[in-house]
């Protein structure tokens, strides 16, 4: 800039700039004690308080919209709150433009025990999927959307787990287990095929799609009256509870007829009167703890025509850890001191047990867990055991170690462990298979093209053969 | 290359040999004269001192030197001298009287030479007290003496030639030291030993070459557990709990060092008498610390990922390999004879061609005004 | 870039470029095999339809070659080859373990043409601060919404390109509903404005043809002004995906504004092309 330029441009800012000057001045910028020289940056002692709701320094509002920008203003009428989660949440089961598949079957009774089935893809009834729905088992993370109806591949490791179930229910015991696999292997999609499989063959079915939602503080909590220990019931996420296990097990409980009498229900409920009945009577949240544990009552009562149960949860870690609810002394609450909580930890710890029968179900989760040490250390500890490892030799708990809870593993003591992997080359041929015949993948479906998919999704973990194959931008 | 000022300032250097003593050198000599080494600054009370009567010695001394009879004389007339002065300065009045006129008028003649030649030497400086940034004032924190030392008088050379003869001259001592002193270290050479089995702890000194070094008093001993005789299982498990953060669980090696002593000597002792404590706690039946187990949180454990064995190709695996791909390629080829073989493309062109089974032919843009038309086919236009 | 086997290529491939005319007669096989016996072996070309070789006999008689030379050799067996009706030039005989590819290569196989040009462009184009792992993921998002959503009801006053696939063909293959989408969206022409021309202060409106990349690039920004004013149904990072695609399928259904940024462009650049004989633009374009 030459000089000329220079000195104009000095006289013509100096007006704005003595202008500027004044108002910082006026504000608290810069405060008055600051020394005059100092290589630490000034406190911002009385700047940062929070200040009494009032008349706030013009120069402050300038800075704060200098700062953040301008937003767009989109016009339109802003959503109300909660709809865009329930955008984001939504689930989509079926996609018209898909083609449907040739020779896909749907799924009976015991076709998920048949090992003939193994590497087959099978469609869901659609009454089941009406009640899955109810019971929130799919998840929008998974690909339903894509095709035409919701189908899934059986697995070696389905017709394995559905099997022990079925052997756990010839012995009226429960099979307690736990699924556990890296991420994406399909772990969530192996709770989905049990519980489809517990809907074909009327097992009454409790599921818990999102294990974090009790424990994060989310919904409303309250003290079990007359526990000792103290235990915290959560109201309003039981009484959604028990409209998702009437809504989606109403055949079956109309059938059965209660042989207790409730007397601390809030509504009459007489002996043998209908389950749907006791079911039904669940309206307020206040009353939503009574009636599920009167409900459960009834429905482990040995004989008398009542159905298996089987009892799952989706994310397991999350309910191993200290909750985020305190108590009225400001104690942080356990987990395991939350009723509901409680009761899956009890059956799947086996102190309480299912007389008929059924399974209790944990799916581990990966994407979003907290890191429990305590959980690690028991399902290695159930891994040596089912690899035939000694007693003596099982992984012990670190010395000096902190984090580690006494509690977690002794509800994981007696526990299976079912850990899963890639699916197997025939059965990734076999799927995909499937998608090309829906017409989603546009390409040849030969042993390269699958050997390929299988060897980029780290030894055919599911999730990562679909990110391969279908949520990609090359086709 | 030298400019023409500066060959004559070359030229004219010799003749301005007179040495002259700068005013600031006398200012600054004090009559009491300075230590010859002193760690303390010159304080400014005796300067301020100074300002009152620092001329009246110089008065006395000017009259001592113009007529010495005159001040004999004078001094005599004194009262308060002593007998003892009294009496030398009139033995020094007689040896004046004494002298003859020739000699007196040659010290006058010297006297007035001197007096002529160092009288502006004598002149008192003063200092100009509202100078610019006070720049005449005496520098109080400067303790040297030596005034003009830095100046390059032009008869040496350079400092960075000096270094470099340094260097060469170090250099040329190396050398003579590889050559004629260090063959006869040979005859210090000893055979290695290994150590024997009751020499279990290893020692290491630090030597920095007789230079003096905080750390080469520090003493270093390592040993291992197992080494050390008539140790039963639970003493040497005692053995690691004692020695705390200073075991080493993956070479199973205790490793302790003391510097807290003046000589290695005494280091060297103290950790002797500490393994010898150690070994006697460890094997004192008391309390054998059972229930304690062995912290090694201390200790990081490196995983180092090797090769995998199974991963190296063998003739075997080759022949796996091949198999496997031959396997692929038959089960490709039934399936293709089977007529099993899906392709996603061609599943999708039959299913279009299925659902319009009617191929239209090109329609030109002219025709486009018939709606139901352009349903079906909007996008041809020429 | 190898084409993809779609309608676009057919189109090219109907094109018709010109060629220089190659007068040089095809060598006789045999006579290529004896000059390759003789001749420099790195100055030999297996192409021998498209190079001119110098007349070879008097070299042959100047330098007669010994006829247990390994290069002699060769040319004999060749030579007894083509007796046989085998062709001694075929690069599977002529000495490849694996033989040659197949040229072009197929597009997924080439590490920089792994992706459709249009698709590769678009996403460069949706990536913001570097983060192309995410615009990748946010394409195939797009590309699946595209796949899920019903055939495209079409407006015929704003017809797509000639030769697009029907409507219920699209959805079967996202990458070509994009490709439809922003080619047929895609401006012909821009402004380029001078200044200092036409006088009076005012700029000189000149129509310039772009580039195909050139257009793409300007549809697919009009696009994304269009997407960052719409408010999103929901949260989440698969919102500005949908909201794009949502968009694209506007285009194709002939709803988005769009058209009409591309109509006005389109008109000034014909108001404008007068302009181009202008007598100070001459020479200069």
């Amino acid at each position: 800039m030459s000089a000329p330029n220079c000195l104009r441009g000095c006289l013509v800012q100096r007006p704005a700039g003595g202008a500027a000057a004044t108002l910082l001045r006026h504000s608290t910028v810069m405060p008055a004690t600051a020394a005059h020289f100092s290589t630490s940056t000034p406190l911002h002692g009385n700047m940062m308080k929070p200040q009494k709701p009032g008349p706030k320094s013009k120069v402050l509002l300038v800075a704060k919209q200098w700062k953040k920008g301008k937003v767009a203003d989109r016009g339109g009428k802003s959503p109300l709150p909660g709809e865009r989660k329930a955008f984001r949440k939504r689930i989509l089961l079926s996609n018209n433009n898909a083609l449907p598949v040739e020779g896909l079957t749907y799924i009976g009774p015991g076709d998920l025990l048949d090992h003939k089935n193994v590497g087959k893809v099978m469609s869901i009834p659609d009454a089941a999927v009406d009640q899955l729905r109810t019971a929130e088992v799919f998840k929008p993370t998974q690909t339903w959307s894509i095709f035409r109806k919701p189908s899934m591949l059986v697995r070696s490791e389905t017709v394995d787990l559905l099997n022990r179930m079925h052997t756990a229910l010839g012995k009226e015991k429960a099979l307690r287990l736990v699924i556990a696999g890296d991420r994406i292997t399909g772990k969530s999609m192996l709770l989905l095929q049990a519980i489809t499989h517990a809907y074909l063959n009327d097992y009454i079915v409790i599921h818990i799609p999102e294990a974090q939602e009790l424990s994060i503080g989310a919904t409303e909590y309250a003290p079990v009256p007359h526990s000792d220990p103290v235990q915290f019931m959560q109201p309003n996420y039981v009484l959604k509870l028990i409209q998702a296990i009437r809504k989606a097990n109403e055949k079956l409980l109309a059938k059965m007829t209660t042989i207790y009498s409730h007397p601390d229900l809030p509504q009459n409920i007489p002996v043998s009167s209908p389950l749907l009945a006791l079911a039904n009577s669940a309206k307020e949240p206040e009353s939503a703890w009574i009636v599920f544990r009167a409900l459960f009552q009834e429905l482990t009562v040995k004989g008398h025509g009542r159905p298996p149960i089987l009892f799952s949860l989706d994310g397991l870690a999350h309910i191993m850890k200290m909750s985020e609810y305190r108590t009225a002394a400001f104690e942080p609450i356990h987990s395991h001191d939350l009723a509901l909580v409680r009761l899956f930890t009890d059956c799947l710890s086996g102190a309480v047990s299912l007389p008929n029968g059924g399974a209790v179900l944990a799916a581990m989760t990966r994407g979003n867990a907290p890191r429990v040490p305590s959980l690690d250390l028991a399902l290695s500890r159930r891994a040596a055991e089912q690899a035939g490892r000694h007693k003596n030799q099982l992984p012990q708990r670190p010395a000096f170690a902190k984090d580690y809870d006494d509690r977690v593993e002794a509800v994981l003591q007696t526990v299976e462990l079912l850990q899963l992997q890639g699916v197997s080359k025939p059965e990734a041929r076999s799927l995909m298979e499937y998608w090309a015949a829906s017409g989603v993948l546009r390409s040849l479906i030969d042993e390269a093209t699958v050997s390929e998919k299988w060897t980029l999704a780290g030894n055919g973990i599911v999730g990562e053969m679909e990110r391969a194959a279908l949520l990609t931008s090359r086709f | 290359m030298a400019s023409a000022a500066n060959t004559l300032r070359l030229c004219l250097r010799n003749r301005a040999q007179i040495p002259c003593i700068r005013p600031s050198v006398l200012k600054s000599q004090s009559p009491l004269g300075r230590r010859a080494l002193s760690t303390s600054a010159l304080r400014l009370a005796r300067e301020e001192k100074e300002d009152t009567s620092h001329l009246e010695p110089v008065f006395e001394f000017n009259k001592t030197w113009n007529s010495p009879g005159e001040f004999l004389k004078e001094h005599l007339r004194d009262e308060t001298i002593s007998p003892l002065e009294r009496q030398q300065a009139a033995e020094m009045l007689q040896t004046w009287e004494q002298q003859p006129e020739s000699k007196k008028r040659e010290i006058e003649q010297l006297r007035k030479d001197i007096v002529e030649k160092a009288g502006p030497l004598r002149r008192p400086v003063l200092i100009k007290r509202d100078s610019f940034w006070n720049a005449n004032e005496k520098d109080t924190d400067y303790v040297t003496n030596e005034f003009g030392e830095d100046d390059f008088e032009e008869d040496d050379i350079l400092s960075m030639g000096h270094g470099k003869l340094e260097e060469h001259r170090e250099a040329r001592e190396y050398a003579r030291l590889t050559v004629w002193e260090m063959p006869l270290l040979a005859k210090f050479a000893k055979p290695f030993v290994p150590p024997a089995d009751g020499e279990c702890l290893r020692f290491r000194y630090t030597s920095y070459l007789g230079e003096f070094h905080p750390a080469d008093r520090k003493v270093v001993v390592e040993f291992s557990p197992p080494d050390l005789p008539g140790l039963t299982r639970p003493q040497r498990r005692k053995l690691k709990l004692l020695a705390g953060p200073r075991y080493n669980p993956e070479k199973d090696i205790i490793k302790m060092s003391c510097e807290r002593f003046e000589h290695q000597a005494q280091n060297k002792r103290y950790l002797g008498d500490l393994v010898a404590k150690m070994i006697e706690t460890a094997k004192d039946p008391t309390d054998m610390f059972e229930d304690i187990p062995l912290d090694t949180r201390h200790h990081t454990f490196k995983a180092k990922p090797k090769f995998p064995k199974e991963w190296l190709m063998s003739e075997a695996r080759q022949q796996e390999i091949k198999a496997a791909r031959t396997n692929a390629m038959m089960l490709d080829e039934q399936r293709k004879t089977d007529g099993e073989m899906v392709d996603g493309v061609k599943v999708i062109t039959g299913a279009l061609s299925r659902a319009e089974p009617v191929v239209h032919e090109p329609v030109m843009a002219s025709r486009r005004s018939n709606p139901s038309r352009q349903q079906s086919r909007p996008q041809m236009r020429r | 870039m190898p084409p993809r086997l779609n309608v676009w290529s057919a189109c090219r491939a109907l094109s018709i470029r010109t060629r220089p005319v190659t007068n040089a007669t095809p060598r006789p096989r045999a006579a290529a095999a004896l000059a390759r016996g003789l001749a420099d072996l790195s100055t030999t070309s297996h192409n021998s339809s498209n190079t001119n070789f110098p007349p070879m006999p008097q070299t042959t008689e100047s330098q007669p070659a010994e006829s247990s030379s390994p290069e002699n050799q060769m040319a004999l067996s060749q030579l007894t080859m083509a007796a046989y009706g085998v062709n001694p030039f075929d690069p599977a005989i002529e000495g490849h373990k694996f033989g040659l590819p197949e040229l072009p290569l197929p597009s997924p196989m080439h590490m920089k043409h792994r992706y459709d040009p249009v698709v590769l462009q678009i996403t460069k184009l949706l990536m913001r601060d570097g983060k192309l792992s995410k615009a990748q993921r946010d394409m195939a998002m797009i590309l699946n919404y595209l796949r899920t959503s019903p055939p495209p009801k079409l407006n015929p006053s704003r017809p797509l390109l000639p030769g697009a696939p029907p409507p219920s063909h699209l959805p079967f293959d996202p990458v070509m509903y994009l490709t439809v989408a922003i080619e047929s969206v895609a401006p012909l022409i821009r402004i380029r404005g001078y200044t200092g021309i036409a006088g009076g202060g005012h700029k000189l409106d000149v129509p310039a043809p772009l580039a195909a990349r050139q257009r793409r690039r300007i549809a697919m920004q009009w696009i994304l002004d269009v997407v960052a004013k719409k408010n999103s149904k929901g949260s989440g990072r698969g919102m500005f995906p949908s909201r794009v695609a949502e968009e694209i399928i506007a285009v194709v259904e002939g709803r988005s504004p769009v058209w009409d940024k591309r109509q006005m462009v389109h008109k000034v650049g014909t108001a404008a092309r007068a302009n181009l004989n202008h007598h100070k633009l001459i020479g200069k374009l």
